[in-house]
């Protein structure tokens, strides 16, 4: 399948002598959830300004053909997203909030709102500045999931709030809320929690796209090995992409090596995102 | 237009406070002294030196048998008109925060990008502001004001029948009420055309500042007043602002003189008098052929446009 609903070439943002994004090109297919992963300051936030048209940037950029930049009012119909967890309007009432979308997007349905609200505690009456910080979230997700947008970008949706929380929300995500129409790219710390639900994985560093995969092939060609002592050398030579230790075990993570030449040297699984980000992180900065 | 009354009703929601409860309370203020005069000291007497002691409610009676019903009108007309002044003084101030606020407050606590992720332009936003500012709460200070005019004239009538003088006769009849409430209005739309740049430019300056934007708003104002008057020794800027003022003065004004007009044979008025003519403010008619308030509304729709544009394009933080 190849309908890339967004496509990005040569994508550049400077801010002064700054240099946030660095030649970024990546595309990504309807259907999809892309885990947009990075360390603080690698150019995660200024790449999600461009694709929702908050920012101007140098470069070729398109979500649904539409330059995110000067056509930004168009975009919007189709897009959706949910910045941080404290921006609704601390003034506004449930009830209100809950009509002002319906007032202005033509894809909301009510009824879905109702069908989400329900599952929570939140008063219709409450403004927003005396929920807790895990009710404005449940309150902002049943808003933006009861939309019918074509693309739902999530940043650091879950900061700050307790397990409990991410868990649901990650759940309501999958099973209500996302089907093959729909496109989701979600940043994170909490690489662990998202890591079952993404479908692609980016991973941006310096501003600068260092992975970009879908996890069926990050699957196919990275492998974690639990290697037996008297194989510790024997692995070693083979340049493992990063090397740690457990329980006095070393634990090699390679890139490109088929499977059963790996099987010889001692347990192989699949290496976890969290792993495959410290090893990618650590390969760059060397 | 589902979207833009929504918008207008959002402004509504966050600004209740200012677009209802505040001409509520001016409202409740005048309703109250009105009640307090009426009813508290109605049952007083009042000493008036060398005649002697009278009821208030005698007195009444006195000036609805004594004054002629011309003088009567007059009376009424020019004291349920002047009731526009503290709300007009009080919609100003309202306005003033009102603009200062409205393209900054959300970029400060964040929730812009709630607003931003939703399909809404950002020229529709401000306008939503501009109409909100322009349309709304004049026409909500309005609405406060005749429904306390309204009371203040049935406590008047409760008065009348405890002075066994004839309400209608003295106040429903010689109250012209719904021309009275028309003056108002459009008292306060034309007040509000005289505003526009000062309006225009509170948005610009609330749409750009990154803090403070009551500083930013009148601090340079300052500066420039005096700078100007210490370079150049003159005071354009400062009379720039003045004539504004003036005009806003003037449109809240002209209906006395439309009133008084009226009945200019009540108060034995010599047309000839040059000074009435230069106190007499000009009709509203004139007001809207001004130039300067043409000048004033293309200036308005400039700093509307750059405010709409920095709020569009400005690198906002995510």
């Amino acid at each position: 399948m190849s309908n890339p609903i967004i496509n990005a070439k040569g994508l550049n943002k400077r801010y002064g002598k700054y240099h946030a994004l660095k030649d970024v090109s990546f595309t990504l297919d309807s259907g999809r959830i892309l885990g947009l992963i990075g360390p603080n300051g690698a150019g995660k936030t200024t790449l999600l300004k461009s694709l929702l048209g908050l920012t101007p940037f140098d470069g070729e950029l398109s979500i649904f053909g539409l330059n995110p930049h000067t056509q930004r009012d168009e975009l919007m119909k189709r897009v959706c997203f949910i910045a941080d967890v404290a921006v609704l309007p601390r003034w506004m009432k449930v009830s209100e909030a809950i009509d002002f979308v319906e007032g202005v997007h033509p894809r909301f349905s009510r009824e879905l709102c109702e069908k989400y609200m329900s599952k929570t505690k939140i008063k219709r009456n409450s403004k927003v500045k005396s929920l807790s910080k895990g009710m404005v979230v449940q309150l902002h997700l049943a808003l933006i999931m009861s939309i019918d947008a074509d693309l739902l970008i999530l940043d650091e949706p879950t900061l700050g709030l307790d397990i409990l929380f991410r868990k649901d929300f990650y759940e309501q995500l999958l099973n209500d809320y996302f089907d093959e129409n729909r496109t989701i790219i979600i940043t994170t710390h909490q690489v662990e929690e998202v890591e079952h639900i993404l479908s692609d994985l980016v991973f941006i560093q310096d501003g600068k796209i260092v992975l970009d995969d879908s996890m069926d092939a990050i699957a196919e060609s990275y492998y974690e090995v639990m290697v037996e002592k008297e194989y510790e050398e024997a692995a070693l030579a083979m340049n493992p992409l990063n090397v740690r230790e457990v329980f006095g075990q070393k634990v090699c993570l390679f890139s490109g090596i088929a499977k059963s030449q790996l099987q010889e040297l001692g347990k192989v699984r699949k290496p976890s995102v969290a792993d495959l980000f410290v090893a990618k992180m650590k390969g760059e900065a060397a | 237009m589902s979207t833009f009354l929504t918008l207008i009703k959002r402004e509504y929601w966050e600004h209740k406070t200012g677009l209802q409860w505040v001409p509520m309370i001016v409202g409740g203020i005048i309703v109250f002294g009105v009640f307090l005069a009426v009813f508290v000291f109605a049952n007083s007497d009042v000493r008036i030196n060398s005649v002697g002691s009278y009821s208030i409610t005698d007195l009444f009676g006195l000036y609805d048998a004594s004054v002629s019903p011309e003088q009567k009108r007059v009376a009424i007309q020019m004291g349920s008109y002047s009731s526009i002044i503290s709300f007009a003084i009080t919609l100003g101030f309202v306005s003033f925060f009102y603009c200062l606020g409205a393209l900054y407050d959300d970029r400060k606590d964040k929730s812009i990008l709630f607003w931003k992720s939703l399909p809404v332009s950002d020229s529709q936003t401000v306008l939503s502001k501009v109409a909100t500012v322009m349309l709304l709460a004049p026409f909500a200070f309005w609405v406060v004001l005749v429904a306390s005019n309204l009371i203040v004239m049935l406590l008047a009538t409760l008065f009348a029948w405890f002075s066994d003088a004839s309400a209608w006769d003295s106040i429903w009849a010689p109250s012209n009420f719904f021309g009275i409430a028309g003056y108002q209005l459009l008292a306060l739309y034309v007040a509000t055309l005289w505003a526009a740049p000062v309006i225009g430019y509170l948005l610009l300056v609330s749409s750009w500042t990154k803090k403070v934007p009551f500083l930013v708003a009148t601090v340079p104002v300052v500066l420039l007043i005096i700078a100007e008057s210490i370079i150049f020794k003159s005071a354009n800027v400062a009379g720039y602002i003045g004539e504004r003022l003036a005009g806003i003065w003037n449109a809240i004004m002209t209906p006395f003189a439309s009133i008084a007009g009226d009945f200019a044979q009540a108060f034995n008025m010599d047309d000839e008098d040059w000074i009435a003519e230069k106190l007499t403010p000009s009709s509203y008619f004139e007001q809207l052929m001004d130039l300067d308030l043409w000048f004033g509304l293309v200036a308005a729709a400039l700093f509307i446009i750059g405010a709409i544009y920095i709020r569009r394009y400005r690198d906002e933080a995510l």
